[in-house]
């Protein structure tokens, strides 16, 4: 049973997450008023959609039982070679994180594009890059800021997008 | 050479981030005016502004810049929300039609128009009831004939509560009749269902007189006096049906703004619309300058909501059948 | 007519170029869009002349189309939409080691679309456009039932999968404002979902930065200098041993590109899939096959140019990026519609001859600047991943000026990343989240013209042939999928 959660972990949580969106669309389709300029109202695309979601999802997690319990090796060579592991997981989680910062920065926060946009770019290069001196530390959030600068000119100034 | 470097970017540094803060002004409007559209751009609501803007910018009839924002989406709901969460200081505009009472009306959002204020009515564009040029229809009041006789028959091309769905329901009302109602979308997907053959009727706006005269029949005019195009079209008035299909442009600022700040606004706007590319504007579009302020505009949108809240049972029901 | 091809390949050529270059920077920046960019052009054209407003926005219109094969070949992002099939065989071709040659391919195969589309704009533009609209709303459900029954052939391995990714694709896409009724479904009392969940976030979180996270996790470095190809490869024996393939993308893009609303996404999945089917070697799409990026790139270049003829012969715009031309035209008081061709016909004439000459600045830009972009896949995308990230946070925003775009674009890009590690086809999932609203659409108002009736859905025959297509073609996919697995067992 644990061998099969940690393989197929990422199915299993895709899966999950489609079948919860389908329920609340087939709740959400539950809802709504019944037909009345024609034959299928508003309500019959969520309802068809959330269903044949839920029974494609069904269909999806019966494969994945059956290529576990089979004797033939699954068709997924790298989930068997290599177990679950949350460190290659760290990075995207990280940058995602950077990403979460930034727009809360820009949205809630209110800070100026050309502060929160030099500064999301140097830690996401230094992110990604791994700068060995601090030399290119330096090089990194010289450019950030000349970037930033640049895309504050041309998108709000010359465009007049107002973020 | 390093210290070059460093007071370069120390230079630089200072320039972006300085730029922010510019000396503090008495008067208003002391940093940009955003004037939200929200519709997207090229459409009739984005000219006029850009039109009024350009003005305003080159005549400088505001001391501080107006900067036109498209915040498309949801039939305008999503830029007007914008609008109505912003401070009320007069720095967030809003420009936009009768689409908001029809928003309203329909329950559909959950503010209405006493949530704002509205600074001047700047334009007025009118419909016309067409059908296709090789229709049987002959006047409007063939077409009505032909609907009280076959009821859910006669197919109108246009959009489920939209701005354009109330005038139909009030025609509908006015008339006694009722017909079906296609959902197809803005007034060249309309001209395309006309030409397709599936659909007999639908409003359209007026520079299409001219535009569709060779696939178009125009039945009857929907505002209160005649085009200057067609002087022979009768207007739905004349004929006996108290109907208006009129999209009156107006700009609106969220309720509690200083009245001193309205004014300022108004005034330059209504400068801006005085001059003669605002008009040129206009008339290529087939609208007519149609400046209202202070009381006579309130009483204007009033008047313009009641009817829409009027007729809004029709609407809702409107499938005919 | 000669008056209209002489000024734009004289005077207009400024623009021309300006345009070109403008839009294939902009469409090779994932992130950033054609409808984007043209939107946010066309307030500076109001102080132009109308015609040199007209060409700078079309050429404009025609670079960003091919400008998004530039970032779908090197870094497997489309930078347009229409650029999404072009990833399946770009990608995997430029990764083994020969972005040169798939961007030759890419760019041969957009010009090659362009003109030929240009050609039937230029001669077939007022019965093709009669004939386009006279499809009403049933015809053109089935063209979208047609486009989402060829899902199987991008869904890359278990149809399952494909299946799966499509549902929930089509199932996104429902939230927001009823296209039939205008009531507001699936919002669950949030406002900010009244829009629903608009198209340019969800691409550019799924595809984009769902494939920047996915590029996090691994080496970055580009691919090795010394191994790569950086030569273009661009051969007239090209053109000769795939005519079919060019020939018949170009007319499923062209007329695709005609019919109103339909688009270039549509089309390029199309013409991928009937090349697959046609082809000798159907198991090398998806891993770098030469006529997977041929079927592509010709196919959403016609498109591009064949939505111009409704635009000029009827008025219609069938697409975001059309319907602003059009605004161009009001606004330059150019009286667009019907009529263009008997009153205005200098304008109608300098956008064909636009559409030509955008083309051929396109193709020459490409050329010169293939070789730089060829070697930038070896750039450590370290480097290209967070600007990436920033232009797409402006272009998430510009949609409608708000940050509840950019959150969606977060959450899609999460479901992006654990969809590719799942190994479900993210194509998939994209292109039935932008046909189902236009199917849903199309069969509900047509249900409203017949009365209720569906019959008439069988017994027209454009879409009567049209749902026999799509039931022939969902057949053969579970065919060769059944086929699949019994060779996978015996083996």
């Amino acid at each position: 049973m644990y061998r099969f959660l940690t393989q197929n972990a990422v199915a299993i949580v895709f899966l999950l997450l489609v079948a919860a969106f389908a329920a609340a669309s087939l709740y959400g389709s539950s809802l709504l008023p019944p037909a009345s300029y024609e034959p299928l109202g508003s309500a019959a695309f969520p309802k068809a959609l959330g269903l044949i979601t839920l029974g494609l999802v069904a269909l999806q997690a019966i494969s994945l039982i059956r290529n576990h319990s089979g004797t033939e090796s699954p068709m997924d060579p790298e989930s068997v070679t290599r177990s679950f592991s949350w460190k290659k997981y760290r990075k995207p989680a990280l940058m995602l994180a950077t990403m979460v910062l930034y727009l809360a920065a820009m949205s809630y926060a209110g800070v100026d594009f050309r502060i929160s946009t030099s500064v999301f770019l140097c830690l996401a290069m230094c992110l990604l890059a791994r700068p060995d001196s601090p030399k290119k530390v330096l090089l990194i959030a010289g450019s950030s800021i000349v970037l930033a600068v640049v895309l504050d000119l041309v998108f709000k100034h010359l465009f007049y997008i107002d973020i | 050479m390093r210290f070059m470097t460093k007071t370069a970017i120390a230079a630089l540094i200072g320039i972006s981030f300085g730029a922010a803060a510019f000396p503090a002004q008495a008067e208003f409007p002391e940093k940009p005016v955003k004037l939200i559209i929200p519709f997207r751009a090229g459409g009739g609501s984005d000219g006029l502004a850009r039109a009024v803007q350009a003005v305003i910018e080159k005549e400088k009839l505001l001391p501080a810049p107006v900067v036109v924002v498209n915040a498309d989406g949801a039939a305008g709901t999503v830029g007007t929300r914008h609008v109505l969460e912003s401070k009320p200081d007069g720095y967030t505009v809003l420009q936009i039609h009768q689409e908001m009472f029809a928003a309203a009306a329909l329950g559909r959002v959950n503010y209405s128009p006493a949530d704002f204020e509205p600074v001047i009515q700047a334009s007025q564009g009118c419909m016309f009831v067409a059908v296709p040029i090789d229709s049987e229809f002959n006047s409007l009041q063939d077409m009505l004939d032909y609907a009280a006789k076959n009821p859910g028959d006669l197919k109108q091309a246009d959009d489920i509560g939209s701005a354009t769905h109330f005038p139909s329901a009030q025609l509908m009302a006015a008339s006694d009749t009722s017909w079906t109602i296609v959902p197809t979308g803005g007034t060249s997907k309309r001209f395309a269902a006309l030409k397709s053959g599936l659909l007999d009727m639908a409003f359209m706006s007026a520079s299409w007189i001219t535009r569709g005269k060779e696939d178009l029949k125009p039945l009857a005019a929907l505002g209160n006096e005649r085009f200057d195009d067609a002087p022979d079209l009768p207007t739905a008035k004349e004929l006996g049906f108290d109907v208006e299909a009129c999209l009156n442009r107006r700009y609106w600022v969220p309720a509690g703004t200083p009245q001193e700040n309205i004014d300022k606004l108004a005034d330059a706007i209504e400068i801006a619309l005085h001059s003669p590319e605002v008009a040129a504007y206009l008339e290529k579009n087939g609208e007519t300058l149609s400046i209202k302020r202070g009381q006579e505009l309130k009483d204007a949108v009033a008047q313009d909501y009641q009817r829409y809240v009027d007729v809004v049972e029709i609407v809702k029901k409107s499938s005919a059948k | 007519m000669l008056d209209a091809y002489i000024y734009v390949f004289t005077s207009g050529l400024i623009w021309i170029f300006a345009g070109a270059g403008i839009g294939i920077f902009v469409g090779s920046i994932p992130g950033l869009s054609g409808a984007m960019v043209i939107s946010l052009t066309l307030p500076m054209t109001y102080f132009m002349n109308g015609n040199d407003a007209l060409l700078l926005l079309v050429s404009m219109y025609i670079g960003a189309t091919t400008g998004g094969l530039i970032s779908a070949t090197l870094m497997r992002m489309p930078g347009t939409e229409a650029a999404i099939m072009t990833t399946l065989d770009g990608y995997p071709m430029a990764a083994r080691g020969e972005p040169g040659r798939a961007l030759g391919l890419g760019v041969l195969a957009s010009v090659f679309g362009g003109i030929f589309a240009w050609v039937m704009l230029a001669v077939l533009s007022p019965p093709l456009s009669a004939i386009a609209v006279k499809f009403g709303p049933f015809d053109i459900f089935a063209m979208t039932v047609v486009a989402l029954s060829l899902i199987a052939a991008v869904s890359q391995g278990s149809l399952l999968a494909g299946l799966i990714s499509a549902a929930f694709g089509a199932m996104l896409s429902l939230p927001g404002i009823d296209p039939i009724s205008g009531s507001i479904r699936l919002t669950f009392g949030f406002s900010s979902l009244d829009n629903g969940l608009t198209l340019l976030p969800v691409i550019l979180g799924m595809l984009v930065l769902g494939q920047v996270l996915i590029d996090c996790e691994g080496v970055l470095s580009g691919t090795k200098a010394g191994k790569a190809k950086a030569r273009v490869s661009m051969h007239w024996r090209d053109v000769t041993n795939y005519l079919m393939t060019y020939i018949r993308s170009s007319f499923i893009g062209t007329w695709i590109g005609i019919l109103p609303g339909v688009g270039g996404t549509a089309a390029s999945v199309a013409s991928y899939s009937v090349a697959k089917a046609a082809s000798k070697t159907p198991e090398k799409f998806g891993n770098g096959a030469e006529e997977g990026i041929i079927a592509a790139e010709t196919a959403n270049n016609a498109g591009t140019v064949g939505a111009l003829v409704p635009l000029i012969t009827l008025g219609i715009p069938g697409s975001v990026i059309t319907a602003v031309l059009l605004g161009a035209m009001v606004i330059h008081n150019l009286n667009p519609g019907p009529l263009l061709f008997a009153e205005n016909p200098d304008v109608a004439y300098t956008i064909i001859a636009g559409a030509l000459a955008g083309n051929l600045a396109m193709f020459l830009i490409m050329v010169v600047a293939t070789p730089f972009l060829a070697k930038l896949a070896h750039i450590n995308k370290a480097y290209l991943l967070a600007p990436i990230v920033v232009f797409c946070m402006i272009g998430a925003f510009s949609v409608s000026s708000r940050f509840f775009d950019i959150g969606v674009m977060l959450v899609f890009a999460c479901l992006g990343y654990v969809m590719t590690k799942a190994r479900i086809p993210t194509g998939a999932f994209i292109i039935a989240y932008i046909l189902t609203p236009m199917a849903e659409q199309n069969l509900r108002s047509g249900l409203v013209i017949y009365d209720g009736s569906f019959l008439p859905l069988i017994t027209n025959p454009v879409s009567g042939i049209l749902l026999a297509i799509a039931v022939l073609s969902i057949v053969w996919s579970l065919r060769s999928e059944l086929k699949l697995r019994k060779k996978q067992k015996v083996s």
